[in-house]
């Protein structure tokens, strides 16, 4: 346990090393200096910045206003938080939703099923979001009843119809592979075992099979914060919605960069890395998440 | 049809289709000097006098995909920029594919603690999207400041080639590393360690083998991304080869691209999805077209790694031809030999 904190903490840092040493690439291109000097300066910079943050200033790239980045940085952060988690939450449950009918699919309603999933989700997340719009405003011009506000403004805030559009990719990302991994669980001797005993068909795949699918499917859980970050930026800039992301665009500070990427790498990391240390505990094996 | 052959099939239509694409785009260029039909008024057809409509054109049978603001054909309109969009995602992703094969192998064949270091500092590219990083990187390169530009067209194109390749890269890179580390720690590796392999001899003949066709798995997620960071950035305003904005108080256009294709069309059109739908979402349509056919190539290419060498014959058809074989084989005693001990 000990040795586990340590080593996840000195990752930790590690990676933080490496996300201060990313921005200060990033600040090189925006000073248009390639020095190794300059690389030290700004390095050192941002480390003594990260280290008092409270300090730190905010400039309202619209009404040009300078205000404490932190009170009004957490406003945002919680505001992503909210839809990222409900994204995630929707499509983890929207997945094992589908994977109960596809597992109680005939053969050939499995191989269309299989298709159609292929398809969506290798979609482009612009697309999914723009066709969403159109569909809206279609529905509004046809109907005259508008589903959702698709555009944020200052005093509304709109979570549930971005963290539904986040969640569609995901879905069929989960989805896919929890079919390769149940076709590979399907045929290991446990299951047979469990058949050749008489038990229900539903008993194996909830108490048995399910564990395990939700295992393996924790050992992609980088890659899928990786691809959902990359869509919530979008999202948010798309949406208009006053989330943690605009504090990642270039007019402002590299400092400002940092600590926005900071604080969206600490929590899903120690998410990751505690997901690991109960199943390894479970499982008695290593994960490396 | 087995699933070999399935897969093949799959490849071959995919990876045609997109050729097609860029091979149509080419000849439309060169051969009709890409010249783009435009349509500026329709007349009725019984009334030579009545003006029927004017544009921009929604799409019709005559003009399938629409017309812009000033008439012309989206259709050819993207044809024609089907070849930059292409090419450049094509040699982005061959620029960052070299960086991370090079690095990725050696970091799968190193042992030593420093290699841990550097991997974990690199994970922290899993963190941050890669649009933003290029972003933040190519904002002073392709927004143009107030004073006009000082680099060329060609230094800004080749610049944001380079670094794209660069962003894309380190994830590739671990992808790599982990597979090759994967690899060399099977059992036909340390015997060849045993028997006096040394490393170059261990990539060249038994690591290659093994890994070419996973890189050919993710040859065209790196397309993809690189496809994707480009339509990213075009939404974010930065259109690729340069925004050019006019700082005039009068009669100002919004920011355009200098160059045509189908990521800035995207992102310059996004502001019409609600009046002129069909000019945004007719090279939306394409990119999502080819992005769907290159995903189709990858999972051909899954579909191919994944066929077992041990075909699986049918417990029937082994019995049967066992029989047969006893049936054809009438023993005889000059069968049977008999051992002699030494």
């Amino acid at each position: 346990m000990v040795r586990f904190v340590s080593k996840t903490m000195f990752e930790m840092i590690l990676i933080i090393i490496g996300i201060i040493l990313v921005s200060t690439t990033i600040s090189l291109f925006q000073m248009k200096d390639f020095s190794l000097l300059t690389f030290g300066n700004n390095f050192v910079t941002i480390t003594t910045d990260i280290i008092s943050p409270q300090n730190l200033v905010y400039i309202n790239p619209i009404s040009d206003v300078e205000r404490n980045l932190f009170p009004i940085i957490l406003n945002a952060y919680f505001s992503s938080a909210q839809i990222f988690f409900l994204a995630l939450i929707i499509s983890l449950f929207i997945s094992l939703s589908m994977i109960v009918l596809y597992f109680s699919a005939s053969h050939r309603l499995k191989k269309s099923i299989e298709r159609i999933g292929f398809i969506i989700s290798s979609l482009p997340d612009i697309f999914l979001i723009v066709i969403t719009q159109i569909f809206v405003v279609w529905f509004f011009k046809q109907t005259g009843i508008l589903v959702f506000d698709f555009v944020a403004t200052m005093d509304n805030h709109i979570v549930l119809v971005p963290a539904i559009i986040l969640s569609v990719l995901p879905t069929f990302f989960f989805f896919s592979l929890m079919i390769s991994i149940l076709r590979e669980e399907e045929g290991m001797a446990y299951v047979e075992l469990a058949k050749s005993k008489g038990l229900k068909k539903y008993r194996i795949l909830f108490i048995h099979m399910m564990r395990n699918i939700l295992i393996s499917l924790t050992t992609h859980g980088k890659h899928i914060t990786w691809f959902m970050l990359s869509n919530l930026l979008v999202l948010e800039y798309l949406f208009n919605v006053f989330g943690v992301t605009s504090f990642l665009f270039s007019y402002n500070t590299s400092s400002i960069f940092t600590v926005t990427c900071i604080l969206l790498f600490v929590p899903l990391f120690l998410i990751l890395k505690t997901l690991q240390f109960t199943f390894s505990q479970k499982i008695g094996s290593e994960l490396n998440l | 049809m087995s699933k070999k052959t399935k897969s093949i099939l799959l490849i071959s239509i995919c990876s045609s289709l997109i050729l097609l694409l860029l091979i149509g785009s080419l000849v439309f260029t060169f051969s009709f000097n890409g010249e783009i039909p435009k349509t500026n008024i329709l007349y009725d057809k019984d009334d030579p006098d009545q003006i029927i409509g004017s544009m921009p054109f929604p799409p019709s049978l005559q003009i399938p995909f629409g017309t812009d603001r000033d008439g012309n054909h989206m259709f050819y309109r993207i044809l024609e920029g089907a070849q930059i969009t292409l090419g450049v995602a094509l040699l982005i992703s061959v620029l960052s594919f070299l960086f991370a094969f090079v690095f990725g192998i050696l970091a799968g064949f190193s042992k030593s603690k420093s290699k841990y270091i550097t991997q974990t500092l690199f994970t922290s590219f899993y963190f941050i999207p890669q649009s933003i990083i290029a972003y933040n990187m190519l904002h002073p390169l392709l927004w143009e400041p107030y004073e006009g530009f000082t680099t060329t067209l060609t230094e800004r194109i080749l610049l944001q080639i380079i670094i794209l390749a660069g962003i894309l890269a380190p994830t590739t890179a671990i992808l790599i590393s982990s597979e090759t580390k994967q690899i060399l720690q099977k059992d036909f590796i340390t015997s060849t360690i045993i028997l006096g392999g040394g490393k170059f001899y261990i990539f060249y003949k038994h690591l290659l083998p093994h890994l070419k066709l996973r890189l050919f798995i993710i040859f065209p997620k790196i397309v993809i991304q690189s496809l994707l960071i480009i339509a990213h950035l075009s939404y974010f305003g930065l259109y690729f080869g340069g925004t050019d904005i006019c700082y005039d108080d009068l009669l100002c256009d919004p920011p355009k691209p200098f160059i045509e294709e189908w990521a800035s069309m995207i992102g310059m059109y996004y502001a019409d999805l609600h009046i002129y739908w069909w000019i945004f979402l007719g090279p939306m349509l394409f990119l999502t077209l080819t992005i769907l056919l290159l995903s189709g190539v990858s999972k051909g290419m899954e579909g191919l790694l994944d066929i077992k060498p041990i075909k699986h014959v049918k417990s029937s058809k082994v019995l049967n031809s066992s029989k047969k074989e006893q049936k054809a084989s009438n023993l005889t005693k000059k069968d049977f030999g008999l051992v002699h001990r030494s």
